[in-house]
């Protein structure tokens, strides 16, 4: 019985060792994209028709390494978007999709080299054509006009100074609506320095001349609340117009939201501890700000006031932006989702669908408010 | 003409042949009997033993070979190699009869003389003797035997009469005895005549028991018994394996059939599992293990494809599962993109022992869902096959052990 029973171990130790030599095997299954599925439930419900868009995509070359994700143009007359594809240290732009033909043809634009190291992608607002890059090492703000294929360095940003020693805490978007056209997308960033001082600035757009404007608001740039925290790469941060109050989640090992305010007088205070890195801010029905922090799973919400709102089962659905809707007088919570659908590793290319959804943000608010007691 | 003086030669000399022995069922001596004489249900292997001298031999012991191999009471014909121990060569070669043949004669005239022997017992079965012309090849063949083929059928019913005991569980049913399996009756007890010496390979399938089998021997021993093992098969069976050596399997199964057939429930778990990533992660890195908030219950029905006393056993199964999925243990749900699939799958398992088996095989996933192509998304390049609400993933290798109590 004991040989038998070596026999037996030594059977299934010989087919485990030869099924470990390949054991990076997993099956059909992404907890997100089976989580997202929840929220098609509200966006068929609750969301925009202009908003709703599908794309069927050719990734050029080996495009997918599970983290691209599709960044939709910000006007919705505008069908389109930008597949952006984090690399290796690099944020690449890999498709451009104007219009809603079922096939573009991906390009990709380098191998995100030109850009150098990137941490932060966001759309240029009101343009369909650029979007706006920081890269790291801390060379501050870039735009990049993906037509032209050119990169035009903002010079506002105080990190492109040598002689700077201040570093970037967070950078964000924040939408304005009191900015003609409405909803248009500003931009901020905390500025640490090693002294301890901060530094807020915030930003136009310039979508006239598709760049970021190289002098954004000098008046601004104004000391904010102190941060005792140390940066180790860009967090999030966003500006709430009507209290003056800059909201940072810094990169930190322990997601948390924090609030500054100019004048920098005292330290800047942490509001509450997140389940996620803050990843966005929308407004509620009286224009106050509530902040997402997007786990792989589940988006998790809170007031500025550090309270839990509830969470969304967002899953693959990546919250873009939010837009204010003139004609409605309402916001548009806009998200879009990203999926590949095989694995080529060759010049063949990959097959990727894209989908963007837009659903009013109280009606987003009042779904995640009914997961409060789940 | 030649023929007919054959043939008129052969009707004196078959009046002189004189029967030594007597049908015991017959009961009296040259009686006319019903018939076992004609048609013997024995059979039995003939060792022909022709004397020395014979002229021709070949010829003769071939024809003689072919007219006795038509007898339905005889199941070989063997020629002796040893002229003077041919019993002992009858009785290793299984040999129930010996036929003596001894020719003398010359210019144009044989004198054939003939004896049929118990090989075990010696004693001579029947005898006689008869003249004939010189046979030609095609006499030989023919009807040269004539009178030795005739009295082959009395000679083979007073073969020494033996039997032995089959000893089993009810219903078993057990070959190589007889030209078609012998069923043991409910009594558990069958006899069978055989002759002595003999040796069967014979193999029995025992309803609820492995089958057995073997080679047994009988030497006509008074009392010889033959009593079939009877080790029940295991009624269920639990297995623990691996999914493509990552993700735990267990499955618990009830066999019906003899062991030909299988229906269990089935558990795979995807958390935990190992992942080894294709590129080391960094020390520090990453643990192999990985947690993927999913479930897989499921039943399945199989069959083995060989007996189950086989060392390796095929099998071909296919079952029907759940996909449940607990991400962040917010939600418990069945997953919304591929709530349920079959799985075939082929295999084999290697047995040890009767107790502890090894298998492996390969199987597939075949997802039903609201869209395919979510699966497909799901694991870009996993599956090979979408259409509108399924999708069938690349076969996979599941591979454990099995304890079978």
């Amino acid at each position: 019985m004991r040989a038998n029973a070596r026999r037996a171990a030594l059977s299934a130790c010989i087919l485990a060792l030869v099924s470990l030599s390949a054991s990076c095997w997993m099956p059909s299954f992404d907890p997100a994209l089976s989580v997202s599925t929840w929220m098609d439930a509200i966006f068929g419900d609750h969301g925009r028709a202009e908003w709703r868009k599908s794309y069927t995509i050719a990734l050029a070359g080996d495009s997918d390494d599970g983290f691209s994700y599709f960044l939709p143009f910000r006007m919705p007359a505008t069908p389109g978007g930008y597949v952006v594809t984090p690399g290796d240290g690099y944020m690449r732009i890999a498709t451009i999709l104007m219009g809603e033909s079922a096939w573009e043809t991906g390009k990709v634009w380098g191998d995100g080299n030109p850009l150098g190291k990137a941490a932060v992608v966001g759309p240029m607002p009101g343009s369909s054509e650029t979007v706006f890059v920081y890269r790291d090492p801390l060379k501050g703000l870039e735009s990049l006009v993906i037509y032209g294929g050119s990169v035009n360095p903002l010079l506002g940003s105080a990190l492109t100074d040598p002689s700077d020693s201040r570093r970037l805490l967070a950078l964000g978007t924040w939408s304005d609506p009191s900015i003609d056209p409405g909803g248009q997308t500003r931009f901020v960033e905390i500025l640490m320095g090693e002294s301890g001082d901060a530094y807020a600035r915030r930003g136009s757009i310039s979508t006239s001349s598709f760049t970021i404007d190289s002098d954004i608001e000098p008046a601004l740039n104004d000391p904010i609340d102190q941060f005792p925290v140390t940066p180790t790469g860009p967090g999030f941060a966003a500006y709430d117009l009507a209290t003056s109050t800059y909201f940072v989640s810094p990169n930190l090992p322990d997601p948390s939201l924090w609030r500054a305010q100019a004048p920098g007088a005292a330290t800047a205070s942490k509001i509450v501890d997140l389940k996620a890195p803050a990843t966005g801010m929308v407004h509620d029905a009286v224009d106050k700000p509530v902040f997402l922090a997007a786990g792989r799973s589940y988006t998790d919400l809170y007031s500025g006031s550090g309270a839990y709102l509830g969470w969304l089962p967002t899953g693959s659905w990546r919250f873009a932006f939010e837009y204010w809707d003139t004609t409605d007088s309402t916001w548009i919570s806009v998200f879009s989702r990203f999926m590949v659908l095989t694995d080529n590793k060759d010049d063949i290319g990959n097959l990727a669908f894209a989908q963007v959804e837009g659903v009013p943000t109280a009606d987003l608010l009042a779904f995640a408010a009914e997961k409060l007691g789940n | 003409m030649r023929r007919y003086a054959f043939a008129l030669g052969l009707l004196a000399a078959l009046g002189c042949a004189t029967l030594v022995a007597q049908d015991p069922v017959s009961g009296g001596a040259g009686a006319p009997s019903a018939d076992p004489v004609s048609t013997p249900t024995r059979q039995v292997r003939v060792l022909v033993a022709l004397a020395r001298g014979t002229a021709d031999r070949e010829s003769w012991l071939r024809g003689l070979a072919l007219a006795l191999a038509r007898e339905p009471g005889v199941s070989g014909v063997l020629r002796a190699r040893d002229e003077s121990a041919y019993f002992d060569e009858a009785n290793r070669q299984d040999c129930a009869l010996v036929l003596e043949i001894a020719a003398a004669g010359a210019s144009g005239s044989r004198r054939v003389e003939w004896r049929y022997l118990d090989a075990l017992s010696r004693d001579v079965l029947a005898e006689g003797a008869y003249e004939a012309p010189e046979p030609t090849e095609r006499d030989l063949s023919g009807f040269f035997w004539d009178e030795v083929v005739a009295a082959l059928p009395a000679a083979v019913s007073r073969v020494r009469y033996t039997a032995f005991t089959l000893k089993g569980k009810p219903g078993s049913e057990v070959s190589g005895f007889s030209p078609k399996p012998l069923i043991v009756p409910e009594s558990g007890e069958l006899e069978i005549v055989a002759d002595a010496p003999s040796t069967y390979r014979w193999r029995a399938t025992v309803p609820g028991s492995y089958p057995a089998g073997g080679v047994f021997a009988f030497f006509g021993t008074e009392g010889s018994t033959l009593e079939l093992p009877d080790e029940a098969l295991p009624r269920w069976s639990f297995d623990v394996g691996l999914l493509m050596g990552q993700f735990p399997v267990l499955r618990y199964e009830r066999r019906f059939f003899s062991d030909r057939a299988f229906a269990g429930i089935e558990l795979v778990s995807y958390s935990p599992g190992i992942l080894l990533p294709r590129d080391p992660p960094p020390e520090g890195g990453p643990s192999i293990f990985v947690f993927l908030p999913l479930v897989q219950p499921g039943f399945r029905l199989g069959a083995r494809l060989a007996p189950a006393d086989a060392a390796f056993r095929p099998y071909v199964s296919t079952g029907a599962f759940a996909r449940f999925s607990f991400p962040g243990f917010r939600l418990f749900m069945l997953d919304p993109i591929a709530p349920f699939g079959l799985s075939p799958a082929i295999g084999v398992e290697y047995g040890t022992s009767r107790k502890l088996v090894v298998w492996a095989e390969a199987a597939m996933h075949w997802y039903f869902g609201p869209n395919g192509y979510l699966v497909a998304a799901s694991n870009p390049g996993n599956v090979f096959f979408v259409k509108g609400y399924t999708a069938i993933e690349i076969p996979h290798v599941r591979f454990g052990v099995r304890f079978a109590p």
